[in-house]
């Protein structure tokens, strides 16, 4: 329980799997980990561990709908396309503006 | 006269069914009578199979569930994540609207769960209505399925309104959506996919504020914080500082629970907001009751066919 525990923080917070500190990220067949990567109602892991944010948004835009505009918010926090993403990490390009609610009183 | 005597013969040579009233009779040339509650034979030449009518879903739809209009409610789980939220300021001049300032706060939310309610307009594609609700879940739907229960999620703009038939329990504002970005569309993926984009950016992209406090009763998130559910969401400074030391805290909130289940929601809207009695989803029997809407329907078919 622990164990899943663990898994799924990894998973919201962004924490890469534990392993050798000095290593680039890839395993010997140069697959560097899964990214959950999401826009609107598209979600996506894909094998873009070790990219960074500038790739995975040209290399996924039309997959994902990527809008030009999106910001990049990563573990929940927003961040540049230069910023390399690491495997198990959750990439949302979302597009933050607007408001809710009515703009005059009485308007529900 | 031989083309006579064979229509003679073929009407002995097959069953007669009628529908009349609540019955649906039969009869067979060998004198063996039968007759079950028309809803029974409805059910029986429809029966319940799930079918997307060649929509290919949206990821995070969970189920789709027929409303008595004609229309439907998608079922969308949003999965536990770490979120940047714009939050109206504590010093924000203004509740809400032009005046309004906001501050980005980075909090962890549990299950998310949306239900989009799709319109049916005669001869046209279902499109998202504005009437959709949210809620809060600490367990995926896949475990229990519609007999999971739905808790209110602790969110500004989801509205609490008065406990009465009619009203929805945690409706989604969307008075600032604009319908344009999802109006109209060609086919019913489209539709599906643009509203129910449309309405989840609305919903956790758009700056949350105080208009529910203003306009209806209140908003679930006001009401949770009143309720002091739990001290790690006391306070928005509180929810982010828990979220920073351990992210997976949400799911083990003790959110108010709304006393139903996703299908008793799910069920209550299709209805009008009225809670109903079944939670299960209602499908031909709720439409073919009696032999009058079955003749409808056949004089409706005939009536394409002729003209």
């Amino acid at each position: 329980m622990q164990g899943e525990k663990k898994r799924e923080l990894g998973r919201i917070e962004g924490g890469s799997p534990p392993g050798d500190p000095f290593s680039d990220g890839s395993d010997a067949t140069g697959f560097t980990g899964t990214v959950d990567v999401t826009h609107g109602t598209f979600r996506e892991s894909l094998p873009a561990g070790n990219m960074t944010v500038g790739e995975v948004r040209r290399r996924f835009r039309d997959r994902l709908d990527i809008h030009p505009e999106a910001v990049a918010i990563l573990a929940g926090v927003r961040v540049g396309d230069d910023t390399r993403v690491r495997a198990g990490q959750l990439l949302m390009f979302v597009r933050q503006g607007g408001e809710k609610g009515g703009l005059l009183q009485g308007a529900a | 006269m031989a083309a006579r005597a064979g229509k003679r013969r073929s009407k002995r040579t097959v069953p007669v069914v009628t529908l009349e009233g609540e019955e649906a009779r039969v009869q067979l040339l060998e004198g063996v009578k039968g007759s079950v509650p028309l809803v029974d034979l409805v059910d029986g030449l429809h029966p319940q199979t799930p079918d997307s009518v060649g929509a290919v879903l949206p990821d995070g739809v969970k189920c789709l569930w027929p409303a008595t209009s004609g229309g439907f409610i998608a079922v969308h789980q949003t999965p536990p994540s770490v979120f940047l939220l714009r939050w109206i300021a504590e010093d924000s001049p203004a509740p809400y609207g032009v005046e309004a300032r906001y501050r980005d706060v980075r909090v962890a939310l549990p299950y998310v769960i949306v239900l989009a309610l799709f319109e049916g307009v005669w001869g046209r594609v279902p499109q998202l209505s504005s009437r959709n609700e949210c809620f809060f879940s600490n367990q995926p739907l896949d475990v229990a399925g519609i007999d999971t229960e739905l808790c209110y999620p602790a969110l500004l703009n989801c509205s609490r309104f008065p406990t009465e038939p009619g009203r929805p329990l945690s409706w989604i504002c969307t008075q600032n959506l604009d319908p344009e970005r999802f109006a109209g569309r060609p086919s019913l993926p489209a539709s599906l996919r643009d509203g129910l984009h449309a309405l989840l950016q609305h919903l956790l992209e758009s700056a949350f504020n105080l208009s529910s406090e203003h306009h209806e009763l209140s908003s679930w998130y006001t009401e949770s914080v009143a309720a002091g559910i739990d001290p790690r969401i006391a306070s928005l400074e509180k929810w982010e500082k828990a979220t920073h030391d351990d992210p997976l805290f949400v799911l083990d909130v003790p959110w108010l629970s709304s006393g139903r289940s996703l299908g008793a929601v799910a069920a209550r809207m299709a209805a009008g907001n009225v809670d109903a009695p079944e939670p299960r989803p209602v499908r031909s029997r709720s439409r073919f009751r009696t032999s009058t809407e079955v003749a409808r329907v056949i004089l409706n078919a005939q009536g394409r066919q002729e003209s």
